[in-house]
């Protein structure tokens, strides 16, 4: 017999995820009265950009991570750690904690799940010692560990410069660094460089981030195309073309990376609606200023609804907590506008600078210019050459692809490959592609049948739902 | 492949494929196997080696049975002392 589900006490509002939107509208609801659990699936608060900011540190935090940290701790939110979310069953969200079925109910729910990186297709992408750029920093921020032996950084993003540097100053510097952007992007993005004033503080850290990079020394290859990862068993090395040369350096660990994309999945799978944004190649969810979804009682804030960076992620957050105490009433409209028009005014004016971010660091590694043998779906093993087949044979969406083919059927639920797919309709089909997003349904995480036949039962708390 | 930077933490045992592992009692399961070299995590269907890849939960490369559960994420467990690990290899 399974055990029944273990029955939480109910919550004002659940918050799931706790990277730095998460946290600070737990911060925000808890300074209004409510009764906060925050769910999160890591081991411990803090999400990617601040993981393991309680343990020994081996990287600098950004300079308002502490203080977050701090606050969200002493805040009197409920953390439950290892709390795997996977359903909302009406006003009551499921999860899973080391097999364990658990319910809680919400008045309120905030999905804050941030951001993924983009998914890389490249020939050897799944080598074991293939690794994304973030995995390294995983390492590096939640377990203290580091390349051991010659490694190489791949792609094209802030993330890859800055891990980059993390790892150098921790004493791993990369082999080298394979850079991807094309030539002519500084100058394509120049057209939303106004934009940048809005955000003074994140131009001067990029620009501090690029001079860092070139007086650590390592060696990059820029402008490199046609990446392929070396290895039969294991990733040995990397080969790719750069200065009219093909080039070949040998690494036992490859780490790939080509920007962020929302981590919306378990939104979806929950029902709010999302929509497709060209000049991003990823979707976005649909909400509204203040963060409230297409859905009643579900708010959605930080990178999980639209990539803005980790510190604009705590003004959403907690402008979504804000919003959450006044439908709950725990403010009125005046003491709301008196809290949220700064914040949202900041907010509004950071986000001038993404127009400049986004299209300097516009996808350089999708399925679309990958060769056929890469593979694009990882669980499902379907190569590039397999989906551009069943594009030729008359699939022009993705949900036609997913039933020719079986990508997005595996574990990660399309993690992995639902944005490759739609690049590649988009590029072979161009406005006849069908860029609907393919339906992911609950559960929004691989369960046990043992999982799922304890959800509807529990004996805990309160001893009851209601 | 990955080496630690806190070679003073506490030392736990946890149990691979049947053989006891040294473990650092503030690393995940995914970070202790790939410091041991111990990949793959798993093969595929089509016999590939897969090893963790994303290490933030979005991938289920690094999916192990773990003290019995079967589809355990590595990359999101912390080690215990005791623990029993079985990769998703072939006999």
């Amino acid at each position: 017999m399974p055990q029944p589900a273990r029955i939480e006490p109910a919550a004002d509002l659940v918050v799931i995820g706790a990277g730095p939107a998460g946290m600070a509208a737990a911060v925000e609801a808890r300074r209004h009265g409510l009764a906060v659990t925050v769910l999160d699936d890591q081991p411990a608060a803090g999400g990617q950009i601040l993981r393991g900011i309680a343990r020994r540190h081996h990287i600098r935090y950004e300079p308002w991570g502490q203080p977050l940290a701090d606050a969200f701790a002493t805040s009197g939110a409920r953390h439950v750690a290892g709390a795997a979310v996977w359903a909302r069953d009406g006003d009551a969200i499921l999860f899973g904690q080391e097999g364990r079925t658990c319910r809680i109910r919400a008045r309120a729910t905030l999905v804050a799940t941030g951001s993924m990186e983009r998914p890389v297709v490249v020939p050897g992408n799944t080598l074991p010692g293939v690794v994304t750029v973030g995995a390294l920093q995983s390492f590096l921020k939640g377990s203290g560990a580091v390349p051991d032996g010659p490694f190489v950084l791949a792609g094209c993003g802030p993330l890859l410069l800055l891990t980059a540097l993390q790892l150098a100053t921790a004493g791993a510097p990369p082999t080298a660094i394979v850079d991807t952007m094309p030539r002519g992007r500084w100058r394509a993005a120049m057209a939303g460089a106004a934009g940048l004033l809005g955000d003074m503080p994140l131009a001067l850290k990029g620009i501090s981030l690029i001079a860092r990079v070139r007086l650590a020394g390592i060696p990059v290859h820029r402008h490199a195309t046609e990446l392929r990862v070396l290895g039969t068993d294991r990733a040995e090395g990397l080969a790719f073309r750069a200065d009219g040369e093909n080039r070949t350096i040998a690494a036992g660990l490859v780490a790939l990376h080509d920007g962020v994309v929302p981590h919306d999945q378990l939104a979806v799978s929950l029902g709010c609606e999302s929509r497709f944004d060209p000049a991003l190649g990823s979707y976005r969810m649909v909400t509204d200023a203040d963060g409230r979804s297409s859905l009643p009682d579900v708010w959605i804030a930080g990178d999980g609804a639209a990539i803005a960076g980790g510190y604009l992620a705590t003004l959403s957050g907690s402008l979504a907590a804000l919003d959450v105490a006044r439908s709950a009433g725990r403010i009125d409209a005046a003491e709301h506008a008196r809290l949220a028009t700064p914040l949202a005014a900041e907010r509004r004016r950071r986000l001038r600078a993404r127009a400049f971010v986004d299209a300097l660091y516009a996808p350089t590694l999708s399925a679309a210019a990958a060769p056929d043998a890469a593979l694009l779906c990882r669980c499902e093993e379907v190569t590039v050459g397999q989906a551009r087949a069943a594009i030729a044979a008359g699939a022009r969406g993705t949900r036609q692809l997913k039933a020719a083919t079986r990508c997005g059927m595996g574990p990660c639920q399309g993690r992995q490959c639902t944005l490759s797919v739609v690049n590649l309709l988009a590029r072979e089909l161009g406005d006849g592609a069908d860029l609907v997003r393919p339906s992911l349904r609950t559960p929004g995480r691989p369960v046990t049948v043992a999982e799922l036949a304890a959800s509807h039962e529990g004996h805990g708390h309160t001893g009851s739902d209601a | 492949m990955l080496r630690t930077l806190d070679p003073d933490q506490p030392v736990v045992t946890i149990t691979v494929d049947g053989a006891p592992v040294g473990a650092f009692a503030g690393e995940t399961v995914a970070a202790c196997l790939m410091r041991h070299g111990l990949v793959p995590t798993r093969v595929t269907p089509s016999g590939r080696p897969r090893a963790p890849y994303c290490l933030m939960g979005a991938c289920f490369e690094c999916t192990v049975e773990l003290d019995g559960r079967t589809h355990v994420q590595a990359c999101l467990t912390p080690v215990r002392d005791g623990m029993v690990i079985c990769r998703n290899l072939p006999e």
